[in-house]
Parts: structure tokens; sequence; C-alpha cells
């Protein structure tokens, strides 16, 4: 998962970079920014203290699509390259949370799997609660729930028909959770 | 642009001309058009080795490596993303897709013998159509409107029926008949529910 930040220390080249690179997100107190993010839409997204977004390898996508869309992401959060977060209701994310490289939140299928498909389907929002581990390339569909303490291992696909507990296991596709 | 390099192009010139009111009434739309014809213009630079309709639209820029034949429908699209697609065509390989097709970002597709993609598919993003997998080279079909959701691996030798739907994160490993969905690792196929609009009746 994400290295460790180092300790806090006062870097304002940095500290303005990020805030240039998160200008259009609202951000309470400070956040750490590696390489390129991108940042979509004319909704809003919330960012806590010390969330540390590394796009240096990949870059990040944050889209919140609608004016009424929401990306709240709590305190300490640390995400990955290639992760992305779209949001057409609302997408939350707990403290401390690590979300791994080219994982995805969404919370719209943006398709209708029957009748017009260019006409986009009702949104469920997504929660993540706090302290949980997403593995990289997991995939969080629309209405999925995941409690406090949970892990979803990588490569794993949940739906709203698969909310996970706290503190238990998601893996695999159809998920199994232990 | 000089007037007579103008004139020798009608409609680029009848597509410029009604900009200017556009940008006047609508400026986001006329921006949205102007990224439209660049898009366009880029995928003539592009895929300038290959057989391509008319209006391929390429959002950004699409790695193509072209050494076989590769065939454009028209108004394939490309759009854009935090990666860009990836067209490969070995060589005596073909890589056809279908007029309307649309490949969101980050979309691989690699042809080391045959891959052909029917028309009006959606294919999301970081999906992966490769028809050789180090062992096993096998032709690809995808038909006629196939949605491909995000992050989905299509194996060599598969064929996915008409207006199926392949799950986000799905592995295709066989078949998928006409009018179901494939959802999965690996990927388990049920029948689609009945539909009138879209996509058409096979």
């Amino acid at each position: 998962m994400a290295p460790f930040p180092e300790p806090r220390r006062f870097d304002p080249a940095g500290w303005f970079l990020a805030r240039w690179k998160l200008r259009r997100c609202t951000v309470r107190g400070t956040a750490r920014v590696r390489g390129r993010i991108w940042v979509h839409g004319r909704g809003t997204i919330r960012l806590g203290d010390g969330v540390f977004l590394d796009g240096a390898h990949h870059p990040i996508e944050l889209h919140a699509l609608e004016p009424d869309s929401e990306i709240v992401i709590g305190d300490g959060v640390q995400v990955q390259g290639g992760a992305s977060i779209e949001a057409v209701s609302s997408v939350t994310v707990g403290p401390r949370t690590r979300i791994g490289g080219f994982a995805r939140l969404m919370d719209n299928h943006f398709h209708p799997l029957v009748g017009d498909r260019h006409v986009r389907p009702p949104s469920a929002p997504v929660v993540v609660g706090a302290d949980v581990q997403i593995g990289p390339q997991a995939l969080l569909l629309a209405g999925s729930r995941v409690g406090d303490g949970a892990k979803v291992r990588g490569g794993t696909v949940l739906t709203r028909r698969m909310p996970v507990p706290a503190g238990r296991t998601a893996s695999g596709f159809p998920p199994v959770i232990e | 642009m000089t007037e007579q390099a103008l004139a020798a192009r009608p409609r680029l010139a009848a597509e410029l001309l009604a900009l200017v009111p556009l940008a006047f009434s609508d400026p986001g739309a006329a921006w949205a058009r102007v990224r439209r014809l660049l898009g366009v213009l880029r995928a003539r630079w592009l895929f300038r080795g290959c057989e391509r309709g008319e209006l391929v639209n390429a959002l950004c820029r699409v790695r193509v490596e072209a050494r076989g034949r590769v065939r454009l429908g028209a108004r394939v699209q490309f759009w854009e993303g935090m990666i860009p697609q990836e067209v490969v065509c070995a060589p005596g390989a073909e890589l056809i897709i279908g007029a309307s097709s649309m490949f969101n970002y980050g979309v691989s597709l690699r042809a080391e013998r045959s891959v052909r993609i029917g028309e009006r598919c959606m294919f999301g993003s970081l999906v992966i159509v490769h028809d050789h997998d180090g062992e096993l080279t096998a032709p690809i079909v995808i038909e006629d409107d196939v949605w491909v959701a995000y992050g989905a691996v299509v194996a060599p030798g598969v064929t996915i029926g008409r207006g199926s739907v392949i799950g986000a994160g799905s592995v295709v490993t066989a078949d998928v008949p006409p009018r179901s969905l494939a959802v999965g690792n690996p990927a388990r196929c049920s029948p689609l529910p009945a539909s009138r609009t879209f996509p058409p009746e096979a």
C-alpha cells in the first residue's frame, strides 16, 4: 500500500503546489499531493486533514459530476496512483482509510443494463467507514457499503447487495466475506 | 488557413463558420465543438496508415502501433482521461472496429491475429482486449451493441454475442451468448431481460 508519509515539516513549495493541484476541492487542514490529480465536474470535493494523494506513478481521478454531487474524504486517507472516485450523488470515505492503486469507487453505473444505454440510471451513495483497507484494483460499485476496520482485498468487486460488515474481509469476484 | 484551403474543404469551412455565432451564444458548447474538431484532426494523424471511416475521433493521444490491417468504422470515439488508450496490431494481423463504438480511457486493444469489434459497442475504462496471452493466440470477436464495463478482461478466443453486457472487473474466458450478462472472475453468463428500445432485438 502507500508508503507511510514522512513526518510533517514546513514545505511552502509543496504546500502551494498541493493547493494549486487541489484548487477545485475544499481542503480542511493540509493535504499532500504527489504527481497528477484529475479533478472533474461541478460538484463539491471535500478533503480532510492530512490526506495523502500519491499520483506520482499514475494520476488519481476525483470526479464529482453534477452540481449537487459530493465526494467526502476523511482525515488521513491515503490514495494510491490510478485510483478513481466518481460521484453523481455522494461517495464518503472515512478517516485513515487506505485506497490502493487502480481501485475505483463509483456511485452510479452510468448506463442501464437494458433500455436506452445513454440514459443515466439512478445512483446509490457509496459509504466507506474508518480504518478500511481497500486493495489495488478493487471496485466499489453503486450502493456498496464497507464498515469500519474492514478489508477489501485487491480485485474485489462489491455491489449494493454485498455490504461488508465492520472488521470483516471481502475478497474475490463474486465477493466472499470472511 | 488560407481561403483557397478552406474552399477545398467546404464542410470544415461550414463548421468553422458555424462556430462564430455559437461562441457568443454558448461558449461551452463552442469549446466542446472545437475539441471535437481537434480530436477528429488528431485521429486523422494518429491513424494515418489505417482504413478509417468519417469522423473518427481521438480526444486524447491514443498510442497507435498499426503494423497490420487496422480498420475503423465511422464515428469511432476514443475518450480522454487519466491514461491514454492503446491500439496495437501486429504485422499480418487484423483489428476491425465497427462504426460508432466508444472507448473510454486506458482501453488496451492488441491484435496478434484478429480482433473484431462490432458497431455501437461501449468500452469502459481500463478494459483489456488482447488476443494473445503468451501461450494461446486466438481471434476475439465482439459483436454489435456490446457493453464491456470498467476493468474487464477479454481472454483470447472469446466470442461475445450481440447486445451482451460484461460486468465491471469481470474476466471473460468463455464465449458469451447474445443478449446476456457476464459477471465474475471467471465470468458466468445469465440472460438479460428483454428490452424494446436498445439494443435492438437480434
